[in-house]
């Protein structure tokens, strides 16, 4: 339970009577949350009473990091029972961290609160709150305005992620990465916008190797890379980078176990794929899915080295990014010996 | 359970039997009770069971119960239930038609029902020794069988009530050698100055190589010796089981020795038997030896000592002339107190509080504890490390510490939404923090604070198992306060199902308990949904 110090003194002020010392901590858990993958689940308690009765800022601040603490894959559970209540509220962006927060929840939790989630705002013809750019009210942080690692961070899969604004994101990670050069978590992102918003997949790759290299015990540097190297051909090297992600402790979510399996999988040599497709079975049966990825590059490399299971292979690629049911691919032998074999 | 469909004939019974002044309609009633399909009639049968509370209905009940007691199984079971929910003294005329279903010519399952009454009635300290000759019957014929442990249960549970058992010490007598509880009942018999006759002692000579005994059996062998029995019996036939050759019957022969020893019976009398079992080729044999022979010597005098050693040396037995030559062992000194009591030294907030916030598992234990002894001013300054400490492994006594708070006037309600989340919270998600979030809802509760945000999620807790009784008094706190929920609703309906006398006893107990209380809340439930 070795906590970091910067953690310590974020939690003491977390207790002071002054509102803004409360921000500056929250900024601080944020960007230990964000940045260095650090665990602030020793902060949840107090982040739940400012989510409860903190300022709008403080609500929003918590509500941001239980979001990303969810998205994680960690136990966001402490705040459920206000997140219910905000993801009614008024402001769209509140409801819409909340929503965010209580579907990975609801994951965890096994599906306890499906019947309390509140279904998204219909649509009208405009995208949904949560894609859309800050309101009037609420406007976006000027890109001047960045100063930490963390703002940077959340503008930047903010602009690539959220609003699909690559070209932009390229642009600003370019001055990210250079004022931060041994952010792992930058070189990362501004890696993953360059090949997955952009396509430029070998220009990508620098910058996949200089997170690996920051920060070599972090599975997820090492499954985005072993993906860019796989859709480059580099089969060798992505599947040792596959297989490293699997071995790396840090950020070693379900997410992170499926798509690297996935990938090896694909890719990966012929005697590893029954035990793969296990893997596999037993985390999808579990609810793991990837959101909003792709292998088309990965699917080709299938091709090209004739994987026995080929022609199945896109569909087992829509059930691992939640675009298909795991139903669909019961007719499938392969997925039913594996299925058994989870038992 | 169909509810709904119960719900309305709920609510009339309970109509009607606010209504019903006769005899007759009482029994009536109870008869379109007890017609009801499916375990839902339980409830049914709660809401009947009202009449059995002290009122003009009891008399009118208590011969319909009486019926029930006479009749099938299913009608003794029904007996037990209403019994066992609504026990109180006045209930203690159905204690001999209980006892007469107890018979050896009863059907098992009858006579387990009748015990299970009896065990309900005796809860609610109504007197139970008109059943006593019955009771120890069973007990003997059965011989201890598991299966009618509800019979040591009632008696058990007389004994606490403090039932005099003298009538019934020849049951007590004979019951010793395979019943715990006539043990008790025996030991507190001597305590009470009760001398053993001479008809018990086959009884007790099969307890004397239980350890647990040995204090009150040397008690009753003393009293014994005393009116001129010299155990000569005992003593040749427990030297014979120390020249045994199994390690197994010679530890269990060198412990009757000792208990022998202790009520009188001259040491000499076993210096063959210890010469042989000092010498016993088994090592667990001869330690077992040394252990007895140890705790047998430590009472002795060093007059005494010497002497049994002359002899021992005179006779021959070098073991044992060598053993009793040993020095006695110092007794040890009295733990002296390490420092003054707790509750004499002022409570460090400083320190807890730096323990609480640091990373140290040990000391955060250990400062989460010492916040038991914290004054109200004490609990509000150390509330902020308190909170933190909900997300380490000192979660559950954090969270006692701030349910403390709350009797005490500590305002405490924005802490409520943290408490609903702990709920739902998998770390730390165990049976030790599950009591102590139930005991701060119902604390909170009684303050006057909302709990509405935690309320949905307290059955869900580790699937709704653990800890019945503390979620039952928050049930019956959130149902009258109008709280509800489909998972409340499932939570209750799961206790209530047909009920069985076989298997563990305490099982069926809590099944039978915790029946009547679901039953309860849902007839709150029931009754505040149907417009009357």
């Amino acid at each position: 339970m070795k906590r970091p110090v910067a953690l310590k003194h974020a939690l003491l002020a977390l207790r002071s009577p002054l509102g803004a010392t409360r921000e500056a901590a929250l900024d601080t858990i944020l960007a230990l949350a964000t940045v260095n993958m650090v665990d602030v689940r020793s902060a949840q308690p107090a982040l739940v009473l400012l989510l409860a009765r903190g300022s709008a800022a403080e609500q929003r601040k918590a509500l941001q990091i239980f979001e990303y603490r969810a998205d994680m894959g960690a136990d966001v559970g402490i705040a459920v029972p206000v997140l219910l209540r905000l993801q009614r509220d008024a402001d769209a962006r509140t409801r819409s961290l909340a929503q965010r927060a209580l579907k990975y929840a609801n994951k965890r939790l096994e599906g306890l609160l499906t019947s309390e989630l509140q279904a998204p705002p219909p649509s009208d013809g405009q995208p949904p709150s949560s894609d859309r750019a800050p309101s009037a009210e609420e406007p976006a942080p000027s890109e001047a305005a960045l100063r930490t690692e963390a703002q940077f961070f959340d503008r930047a899969v903010e602009l690539y992620y959220q609003q699909r604004e690559g070209q932009k994101a390229e642009a600003l990670l370019a001055e990210a990465t250079r004022r931060f050069p041994d952010s792992a978590a930058l070189a990362s992102v501004r890696g993953t916008n360059l090949a997955w918003s952009l396509g430029r997949h070998r220009d990508a790759l620098p910058y996949l190797e200089r997170a690996v290299e920051l920060d070599a015990r972090n599975a997820s540097h090492a499954c985005t890379l072993a993906w860019c190297l796989l859709w480059l051909g580099e089969l060798e090297q992505g599947r040792e980078q596959a297989r490293r992600s699997l071995k790396c402790k840090k950020e070693l979510s379900n997410e992170v176990r499926l798509a690297s399996q996935l990938y090896l999988y694909l890719c990966g040599e012929p005697d590893e794929r029954p035990k793969l497709l296990t893997a596999l079975a037993k985390l999808i049966h579990a609810g793991a899915r990837v959101s909003d990825w792709t292998v088309d590059g990965l699917l080709e490399q299938a091709r090209r080295a004739d994987h026995p299971e080929a022609p199945r292979l896109a569909q087992l690629a829509k059930v691992t990014f939640d675009q298909a049911p795991a139903e669909s691919l019961e007719d499938w032998p392969a997925w039913q010996t594996a299925r058994r074999k989870r038992r | 359970l169909p509810l709904v469909e119960l719900t309305s004939e709920v609510v009339e019974i309970l109509e009607e039997l606010e209504r019903a002044s006769q005899p007759a309609q009482v029994a009536e009633l109870a008869r379109s009770v007890r017609a009801l399909p499916g375990p839902g009639r339980y409830i049914a049968l709660w809401a009947w069971s009202a009449c059995l509370e002290p009122g003009p209905q009891l008399d009118a009940a208590l011969a319909e119960l009486r019926s029930w007691i006479a009749g099938d199984t299913a009608a003794v079971r029904d007996a037990a239930c209403v019994l066992t929910w609504r026990a109180h003294p006045g209930l203690q005329p159905l204690v001999e038609p209980l006892a007469s279903r107890l018979g050896e010519s009863e059907a098992p399952l009858e006579q387990l029902w009748a015990g299970y009454a009896l065990h309900g009635l005796t809860q609610a300290m109504v007197p139970a020794a008109a059943a006593f000759p019955q009771l120890f019957s069973l007990l003997e014929a059965s011989r201890g069988n598991d299966r009618f442990a509800i019979v040591s249960y009632v008696l058990g549970q007389a004994r606490r009530n403090g039932e005099s058992f003298e009538p019934a010490v020849d049951w007590v007598a004979r019951t010793l050698p395979f019943a715990t509880g006539s043990r008790e009942i025996y030991e507190a018999l001597l305590d009470g100055g009760f001398e053993p006759p001479a008809s018990h002692k086959p009884q007790l000579a099969a307890l004397l190589e239980f350890q647990s005994t040995r204090s009150w059996l040397t008690k009753a062998l003393r009293s014994l010796r005393a009116r001129g029995d010299d155990l000569q019996d005992l003593t040749a036939k427990v030297s014979r089981q120390m020249t045994a050759k199994t390690a197994k019957e010679l530890t269990t022969a060198v412990s009757a020795a000792q208990t022998l020893v202790s009520s009188g019976v001259a040491f000499a009398s076993f210096a063959t038997a210890w010469e042989r079992a000092l010498a016993h080729k088994v090592l667990a044999a001869r330690e077992a030896a040394h252990r007895a022979l140890a705790a047998t010597v430590a009472v002795m005098s060093s007059g005494e000592l010497e002497r049994e050693r002359r002899s021992a040396t005179s006779a021959g037995f070098t073991k044992l002339a060598e053993y009793l030559a040993r020095e006695p062992e110092p007794p040890r000194p009295a733990r002296a107190a390490a420092h003054t009591p707790a509750e004499a030294r002022p409570l460090d907030v400083g320190a807890i509080v730096e323990a609480l916030d640091g990373d140290n598992l040990e000391k955060l234990r250990w400062a989460a504890y010492q916040v038991r002894r914290a004054s109200v001013q004490e609990l509000e300054q150390l509330l902020p490390a308190l909170v933190d400490a909900l997300a380490t492994e000192a979660r559950a006594e954090a969270l006692d510490q701030l349910a403390r708070g709350l009797p005490l006037g500590l305002e405490l309600g924005h802490l409520l939404p943290v408490v609903a989340g702990l709920c739902l919270d998998r770390d730390y998600y165990d049976f030790t923090t599950l009591p102590a979030l139930l005991r701060f809802l119902i604390a909170a509760h009684q303050q006057g604070l909302d709990i509405a945000e935690a309320w949905p999620w307290v059955p869900a807790y580790k699937d709704g198992k653990g800890w019945a009784n503390l979620r039952f008094d928050l049930a019956v706190r959130g149902i009258g306060a109008g709280l509800r929920g489909e998972a409340w609703r499932a939570w209750l309906s799961s206790f209530i199902v047909e009920l069985s006398p076989e298997g563990p006893a305490t099982a069926t107990c809590e099944s039978v308990k915790n029946l009547g209380l679901a039953a309860a809340c849902l007839v709150s439930w029931v009754r505040a949904e149907v417009p009357r």
